[in-house]
C-alpha cells in the first residue's frame, strides 16, 4: 500500500509479468467478474470514480497485454523505465489528442489511448471486457477504439444513447425548432459518425445500423426521459459525447473544420454542432500543452458548458469540479482518485486523458513540493 | 489471567496487542471471534451458533455470547430457554461472566445471554462496556463466540474491533453487501481513529483523512502522510491496521456466481483499500436452515447432514485453522 510507483499493467491484473497469455487471459476475466458492472463486490465499495478509474485501467491492462505486439513494446518500456520515455513518446503523439493513436509502436507509452489496437481485432472478444457492459450503464470507461477502419461500424449505438441523454437545456431549443430536418441531415454524417463510435462499439457485433442515428433527433427532441438522461451520460463518456449527441439535431456545423483539439476527421464529424454554442472548442491547444486548472476551465467554457453540466455528465462532485479547475490541490482527493476524475473529465472534454492527467498531477506533485 | 491491564474500550482495541508472542509463551491463546455484518436477518445468530457448535464438537472450551443486546435470540437458534442471568448484569451488577454461562445441552458449549430488556441497556454507558469488555477479554474458554446484533452502532464496531477473528457475514445480494462494506468501512474507520490516538499520532491522521471529499483514503495513503512526520508511530500504525483483517462467509449462496461473490470481495477490499481478508468459505441456501430455525433446533444438531450444516462445519474449520501454530500455513 505504501508503494509510491505506478503500478504496471500487470499489477492492475494482479498478475506475473511473465505470465502465459492463457493466464493473462483467465485474469482478465477474472477482473472482469470481480470489478465489472455485474459483480456485486464493487457494489457500494467505493465511489464511481474510483471504479471508473479502475476499470479504464483494467481496459487498458487488457488490451495492451491480450496484444502480443503492445505487450512486447510494454515490456521494453517498462523495463527501460518509463517516466522519460514515457513523456517523450507521449508528446509525439500529442498533435492529435484524444483520436485514434496508431496501434503500433507508441502503444505502451499511452495507455489510455492505447484500446487502439487494431490489427487483429475481430478475433478477440476482449476488447469488450469492461467497455461492453458500460454502453447501457454507467461507466465511463467506454473505450475509444481508433479502429475504426472495418467494419462500418456500429457507432450509432452510442450516439443514440448519448443523444438521449443530452440535458434537456441543450436540446430542446434546437430539437423544438427544427426537428425534422435535424433527423434528415445527420445521415450523412452518420457514416463518419460511426467510424469515430466504432471504437467504442466495435465489440458488439453489427447492433445498430449507422442509420440507427437518425432517430436521435427525434427521439431527443421529445426529451421525456429525464431518468434516462441522469444515467446515461456519464457512461457515454469519450468521444462520442461531445459530438454525437446534441450533433444530430444542428447539422449545419458539420463542416465547420476541427480546431487543435480535434482529433481525427472519423471523430469530428459527428461533433460541430455538439456543443450547445459552439460547435466546439475554438482553443488552439498546443500539443505540448501542460493541462492545469486554468487550461481545463477554458477548455469547458469554449464548449459552452457550465461546471454543473460537466459535473452531471461526469458524475464528478462539483466540488471536485471547482477545485480542480482552482488548482487547489490540498482540497482535491488521493492521486489515484484524482487521476480517475482528470480521466473522465478530459474524456468529456475531448481531451486526451492521458496527458491531461500526467500534466496535471504533476503539477500537482510539484507544487506539493515532492518529486515526480 | 490479566492480559494487559488495559482498561478501557480505547486502548483495548486501539493498541496493537502482543498477541502473538504471548500466545505462545502458553497455551494456545484464547480466541474472540466476533459474527457481525451490517444488517440484519443474513444469518449472523444462525452462523454464530452453529460455528459454536461445530468448534465446541472439535473439541475447543466454547462460549457463546449473544452481543447483539438490543435483540438477542441467540438461546431460541440452539433451542434452550433464555438463560437467567444476561450480559446486563455484567453492566449493571457487575456480575461476573462465567456466572452467566449457561449450559447448552451440547458439551463444551456454553452460552451467555445477552438479553437487556432495561431501555438503556442496548446501549451501555462506556464504562460499563469497558467492564463488559475486560471481562469478554479475561473469560477461560478457548474461543468465545460474540454475536452482534446488525447495524454499525459503536458498540457493535468495538466488539468487532476487540475480536481476535471479526467474521464477517454477508449474502450474495447488494443489500447485504452495501451493508457489510459500510459496517467494514465504519470499522477499518474507527480502528484508524483508535489506533492513532493510542499512538499519539491522531491529529496527523484526522490531516490525513482530512476533509478530502467523500472518498475515504486508504489506509496506505494515511500511514503514508502519518509517515513524512512521524515514522516510527506509522509504522505502528500500520501494523495495527494490517491487523484489520476481516474474516469473511458468504451465506445462503445459491448458484455458482453467487460462489465466487466471496473471492470478489476478497479481491476487491485488497484492491481498494489495501487489505487483506480471510475467505472462510461460502454456506450454501438449505431449506434445511430455516426450518429448523423455525424448529427452534441448532442445525448442526437436527440436520448435521444438510448441506448448510456441512459447509458452516468447513468454515469452523477454515477458522480453526488460522489459529493452529503456523507450521501448516
Amino acid at each position: 500500500m505504501t508503494a509510491t510507483e505506478e503500478p504496471t499493467l500487470y499489477d492492475v491484473l494482479e498478475v506475473d509479468p511473465g505470465s502465459s497469455v492463457d493466464e493473462l487471459r483467465a485474469a482478465v476475466e477474472r477482473a472482469r467478474e470481480t470489478y465489472g458492472p455485474e459483480s456485486l463486490a464493487v457494489y457500494a465499495l467505493v465511489d464511481e470514480v474510483q471504479l471508473g478509474e479502475l476499470r479504464a485501467k483494467l481496459d487498458e491492462a487488457a488490451s495492451v497485454l491480450l496484444d502480443p505486439a503492445r505487450r512486447a513494446t510494454y515490456d521494453r518500456s517498462i523495463g527501460r523505465l518509463g517516466p522519460s520515455t514515457l513523456w517523450t513518446e507521449d508528446e509525439e503523439e500529442d498533435p492529435a489528442p484524444l483520436p485514434p493513436v496508431e496501434p503500433g509502436p507508441h502503444a505502451p507509452e499511452t495507455p489510455l489511448e492505447l484500446e487502439a489496437s487494431g490489427d487483429e481485432e475481430g478475433e478477440e472478444p476482449r476488447q469488450e471486457a469492461f467497455a461492453l457492459e458500460l454502453d447501457d450503464r454507467s461507466g465511463p470507461f467506454a473505450r475509444a477504439a481508433p479502429e475504426s477502419e472495418e467494419p462500418p461500424a456500429p457507432g450509432p449505438l452510442l450516439s443514440e444513447d448519448w443523444a438521449a441523454a443530452v440535458p434537456a437545456e441543450q436540446q430542446t431549443p434546437r430539437a423544438s425548432t427544427q426537428p425534422e430536418p435535424a433527423v434528415e441531415t445527420p445521415a450523412a454524417p452518420v457514416e463518419t459518425a460511426g467510424r469515430g463510435a466504432a471504437g467504442e462499439t466495435s465489440g458488439v457485433p453489427g447492433e445498430a445500423e449507422p442509420a440507427g442515428r437518425n432517430e436521435d433527433p427525434a427521439a431527443s427532441s421529445d426529451a421525456e426521459s429525464p431518468s434516462e438522461r441522469g444515467r446515461l451520460p456519464p457512461s457515454l463518456g469519450l468521444r462520442v459525447k461531445p459530438g454525437a449527441g446534441p450533433a444530430s439535431p444542428a447539422p449545419e456545423h458539420e463542416p465547420s473544420p476541427e480546431p487543435a483539439v480535434a482529433p481525427g476527421p472519423a471523430e469530428r464529424a459527428p461533433e460541430p454542432p455538439a456543443r450547445p454554442r459552439e460547435g466546439r472548442s475554438r482553443l488552439d491547444i498546443p500539443a505540448d500543452a501542460e493541462f492545469n486548472g486554468e487550461l481545463l476551465r477554458r477548455v469547458r467554457e469554449s464548449y459552452g458548458l457550465s461546471l454543473q453540466q460537466v459535473a452531471e455528465r461526469t458524475r464528478i462532485t462539483r466540488i471536485h469540479l471547482e477545485n480542480v479547475e482552482a488548482d487547489r490541490y490540498d482540497h482535491l482527493p488521493a492521486t489515484v482518485y484524482l487521476r480517475g476524475i482528470l480521466v473522465n473529465l478530459a474524456r468529456e472534454l475531448r481531451l486526451d486523458p492521458a496527458r491531461v492527467s500526467k500534466t496535471y498531477l504533476l503539477a500537482a506533485q510539484r507544487a506539493h513540493g515532492r518529486a515526480p | 489471567m490479566k492480559r494487559h491491564g488495559l482498561n478501557n474500550v480505547v486502548e483495548l482495541v486501539g493498541r496493537p496487542r502482543p498477541r502473538a508472542e504471548e500466545a505462545h509463551a502458553s497455551r494456545r491463546a484464547r480466541r474472540i471471534v466476533a459474527v457481525g455484518g451490517g444488517k440484519g436477518g443474513i444469518g449472523k445468530s444462525l452462523v454464530s451458533a452453529n460455528l459454536g457448535i461445530a468448534l465446541a464438537r472439535a473439541g475447543h472450551r466454547v462460549t457463546l455470547v449473544d452481543a447483539d443486546l438490543g435483540g438477542a435470540n441467540l438461546h431460541t437458534c440452539l433451542g434452550i430457554a433464555q438463560p437467567q442471568g444476561t450480559l446486563s448484569d455484567v453492566v449493571t451488577r457487575g456480575a461476573r461472566l462465567e456466572t452467566l454461562a449457561a449450559p447448552t445441552g451440547i458439551e463444551n458449549l456454553s452460552l451467555v445471554s445477552g438479553a437487556m430488556d432495561a431501555l438503556d441497556a442496548a446501549n451501555p454507558r462506556a464504562q460499563a462496556r469497558a467492564r463488559l469488555v475486560e471481562q469478554l477479554q479475561t473469560l477461560d474458554a478457548d474461543y468465545l463466540v460474540l454475536d452482534l446484533g446488525a447495524g454499525t452502532s459503536l458498540h457493535t464496531i468495538d466488539f468487532f474491533l476487540l475480536a481476535d477473528h471479526g467474521v464477517l457475514v454477508l449474502l450474495p445480494e447488494p443489500t447485504s453487501v452495501e451493508n457489510a462494506y459500510r459496517f467494514l468501512k465504519a470499522a477499518l474507520f474507527r480502528r484508524l481513529q483508535q489506533a492513532a490516538q493510542a499512538l499519539g499520532v491522531a491529529h496527523l491522521a484526522e490531516a490525513a483523512l482530512g476533509s478530502q471529499g467523500s472518498a475515504m483514503r486508504t489506509p496506505g495513503e494515511v500511514v503514508k502522510a502519518v509517515a513524512e512526520m512521524q515514522p516510527d508511530a506509522a509504522a505502528q500504525l500500520d501494523r495495527s491496521l494490517r491487523e484489520f483483517r476481516v474474516k469473511l462467509v458468504v451465506n445462503q449462496v445459491r448458484s455458482s456466481a453467487d460462489q465466487s461473490v466471496g473471492r470478489a470481495v476478497v479481491a476487491a477490499w485488497k484492491k481498494f483499500f489495501g487489505l487483506d481478508m480471510d475467505y472462510l468459505g461460502a454456506i450454501a441456501y438449505d431449506d434445511a436452515a430455516w426450518q429448523t430455525v423455525r424448529k427452534r433446533r441448532a442445525l448442526l444438531i437436527d440436520a448435521a447432514a444438510s448441506t448448510a450444516a456441512t459447509d458452516l462445519v468447513t468454515v469452523a474449520q477454515a477458522l480453526a485453522a488460522l489459529d493452529r501454530p503456523r507450521t501448516g500455513r
